[in-house]
């Protein structure tokens, strides 16, 4: 029984990053976008995270989101999400995430 | 009914009308035969010689005939007022219904007397007047011949009195029987052998003139004299014939209801039956009435206490539904007759097994019904003393046997289930084998309860499979019969059995759409019962304590989910699980791979069950959930959303020991069925 592959691909943007997640996002790929993240050149003034291909998520993974979002909004920056499913969605809103993260209904959307 | 007592009384008057023009018919046509036959006096004849008799005659007829046309018009006037109050649906009181019934009664007697007494007077009259004007008064042949006249016309007053009576009973019948009396009205009455009398007389007096027509000068010849007896013997015999024949009607009517009754069809679905005289058929219609009352009364007394005891049977019986686990029970009882002796029951037996049973008490009715009720109370009281289905089988047995009349016994099979296992130990007492997934289980072989009390219950072991199906059935469904006399049988259960895919309540509803199916409506003698288990469809994963597990579980439930439902509930269940699975690995196993989280899925109709194991202690969840704005800020660690997530998620979240550690129960209704 063997955890299927995480992805992180960065797309730089002119004020920030995206970063297209795929696979399923648990404490691993949350190791990943951290790391991800972390090797950037500096903090993204706008963190735009797209979850299309990001399933199934546990708590593990979206803790490192969170970790994340605290360091860019920290740093005076913002976050915006896409392709969240509306279960997802759900549990961000359960969580409050959405106070920390736009969420938006499609990339250019959240690029705005 | 308004339109029938409408047309009573248009008939009524019409056929009295009728009537007394058949009347007069039927006196001139007399007067004539007799002349022409005896005298040989033709019509043409008796008016050439004697226009002035032959007028007085046929006016006095007329006469005759207004008369009671006046008479019925003033006796009757009351009847007609009372039957059109009772068209426009006026409320009569009891003696005034009695009175205007009486005089309708009363009325054909009544008015053949009359004209008996106006026709004595009459003849008295004529005869006397003829005695007194005679020449020829000690000729003894003359008494004898004014004796003969006086005879013939006595009879003839007689015959149109009878027919008067019978015939105007017949045409008043509908009058006295819309006011639906229910007793003998009181007053004089004309028994049936008083008027079997009369016609008596009436034959008597005719015979007797044929006999004073055949020696008194002039001498009537032969051949007139049997053409004479001829007529008259046709006439008495009418005559019998209407009076029997009136009184034979109403017998036979009442002779219906009788057998009717005796054959057990509903009293009420008959109209009373009406009195309409006052002689031995009035009475007899009178008895009839109460007879019927007096059933009516016992058929609703009884059916009032069958229906009592039907409630009572029905709500003794436990109405199966889920269990915990995700179990799925159902049961249909359907029985022959108004309560009966087959019964099925679930019982909590509080250790995490349930028992269930299905018997059937000998005989039919209420005795049956009140040993199934006795035998479903001792079920009760011994399931959970003793631990296995034999010994309790025993027990009851033991208790039965010193309790219930010789030859009276009870069949019965007992299961227990574990809800956790799902093993099923079994015994049976008597039973048709129960169906286990489609396939007969093999019977015990032991005798039913209530025949020798050291009988011994061998319990027998299996186990059900997860989603299989286990059913425990009456011989009545076994046994239901097409139009042919053809059982069902096993078979025809089993492959209902074997291919239904849907849960308990669905399965039962098959099986009993099977049987009547097969019945093709025929009427069934037995009562049918069946009690379905389902078991949950499951799936069992152990998976290593370590970070990662969480997302292959979601992906395993999200399936799970989709294929056994609720369908409508995939993703929480999919992310629920897969929380209460990484808790377990990093609190409850603390991720030492080696230490595995068992998780369970069971599916039932409407719902799903996860079971999440692990060696951890059991804790108390925190009540609120983590301050996410600390936990942005930094001050805390970004942790504790796992439990805040499931609650959110879950229908019902329960977290309990186990002997190695703890356990995460965590149920999902389908939303359209959400508890």
């Amino acid at each position: 029984m063997t955890e299927p592959e995480f992805h992180v691909g960065v797309r730089p943007l002119a004020e920030g990053v995206v970063l297209d997640l795929a696979g399923p996002l648990g404490q691993e790929g949350g190791d990943l976008i951290r790391q991800t993240v972390a090797g950037l050149e500096r903090l993204p003034a706008h963190l735009v995270i797209n979850f299309a291909d990001a399933f199934p998520m546990s708590t593990a993974g979206v803790g490192a989101i969170l970790f994340v979002v605290r360091q860019v909004v920290k740093a005076g920056g913002r976050a915006s999400a896409f392709g969240l499913s509306d279960h997802y969605r759900r549990v961000f809103h359960v969580m409050g995430l959405n106070q920390y993260i736009r969420i938006c209904v499609d990339e250019a959307a959240a690029l705005e | 009914m308004l339109v029938r007592r409408g047309k009573v009384m248009a008939k009524i008057r019409w056929g009295l009308r009728w009537l007394f023009v058949g009347l007069m018919f039927t006196g001139l046509l007399w007067i004539q035969l007799s002349n022409w036959i005896q005298l040989g006096l033709s019509p043409l004849r008796w008016a050439r010689e004697d226009p002035m008799g032959m007028l007085i005659t046929y006016a006095g007829t007329l006469l005759m005939g207004l008369a009671l046309d006046a008479l019925d018009g003033r006796l009757l006037r009351p009847v007609f007022a009372t039957l059109a109050r009772l068209e426009a649906g006026e409320a009569i009181p009891r003696e005034q219904l009695q009175r205007s019934a009486s005089l309708a009664i009363n009325f054909p007697a009544r008015a053949a007397m009359a004209l008996v007494g106006l026709g004595l007077l009459g003849v008295i009259a004529f005869h006397t007047n003829e005695a007194l004007l005679a020449e020829n008064d000690r000729d003894p042949r003359f008494w004898l011949g004014v004796y003969g006249t006086a005879l013939h016309e006595i009879s003839l007053v007689l015959l149109l009195a009878v027919l008067l009576h019978t015939v105007g009973s017949r045409v008043l019948y509908g009058a006295i029987a819309a006011h639906e009396l229910r007793t003998v009205p009181p007053g004089r009455r004309l028994t049936i052998s008083g008027q079997f009398l009369l016609v008596l007389l009436l034959q008597a007096a005719m015979f007797t003139t044929i006999y004073v027509a055949a020696v008194i000068p002039p001498v009537i010849p032969t051949e007139r004299l049997v053409l004479t007896y001829l007529v008259l013997a046709t006439v008495t015999v009418l005559m019998g014939y209407l009076v029997s024949a009136s009184t034979g009607r109403e017998l036979s009517t009442m002779a219906a209801r009788i057998r009717a009754l005796a054959g057990g069809v509903r009293p009420d679905l008959f109209d009373p039956q009406p009195v309409t005289s006052r002689d031995e058929v009035g009475e007899l219609a009178e008895a009839i009435d109460l007879l019927q009352a007096r059933v009516e009364h016992e058929f609703r007394t009884i059916e009032r206490d069958l229906q009592a005891a039907r409630t009572i049977q029905t709500e003794l019986l436990p109405r199966p539904g889920r269990y915990p686990g995700g179990w799925d029970l159902a049961a249909r009882l359907v029985p022959a007759q108004e309560v009966g002796g087959d019964f099925y029951d679930v019982i909590g037996l509080g250790d995490g097994r349930l028992g269930i049973a299905v018997g059937d008490s000998a005989g039919k009715g209420l005795p049956a019904a009140l040993l199934m009720a006795s035998t479903v109370s001792l079920l009760r009281s011994h399931a959970s003393r003793y631990q296995s289905p034999g010994e309790v089988l025993a027990a009851v047995n033991r208790r039965l046997c010193s309790s219930i009349p010789p030859a009276t016994f009870v069949t019965a099979v007992y299961a227990t289930l574990n809800l956790e296992t799902r093993e099923i130990v079994l015994a049976s007492g008597g039973h048709p084998s129960p169906l286990l997934g489609g396939r007969e289980v093999e019977a015990s072989g032991a005798l039913p309860l209530g025949v020798d009390p050291d009988t011994v219950y061998p319990n027998q072991h299996y186990r059900l499979e997860p989603g299989e199906s286990l059913a425990l059935f009456s011989d009545g469904l076994l046994e239901v019969c097409n139009a042919q006399r053809q059982h069902l049988g096993v078979a025809g259960l089993a492959e209902t059995l074997a291919y239904h895919n849907g849960g308990a309540d669905e399965l039962a509803d098959a099986l009993m759409a099977r049987a009547a199916e097969h019945s093709q409506g025929a009427p069934q003698d037995d009562d049918r019962t069946v009690l379905v288990l389902r078991a949950p469809r499951e799936l069992r994963l152990e998976l290593p304590s370590r970070q990662g597990s969480e997302l292959v579980v979601a992906r395993e439930a999200a399936t799970f989910a989709r294929a056994y439902g609720p369908a409508d509930r995939v993703d929480e269940i999919a992310t629920a699980v897969a929380e209460g699975c990484l808790n377990g690995v990093t609190h409850g196993n603390r991720e030492q791979a080696e230490i595995p989280v068992v998780l369970t899925l069971r599916a039932g109709p409407g719902g799903l069950e996860a079971l999440i194991g692990d060696t951890g202690p059991l804790f108390t969840p925190p009540a609120a959930p983590p301050d996410l704005h600390q936990q942005m800020a930094g001050e805390r660690p970004i942790r504790g959303w796992g439990f805040h997530l499931i609650r959110s998620l879950a229908d019902e979240v329960y977290l309990e020991p186990l002997a190695t550690g703890k356990q995460l129960r965590l149920r999902f209704y389908s939303r359209g069925d959400a508890k």
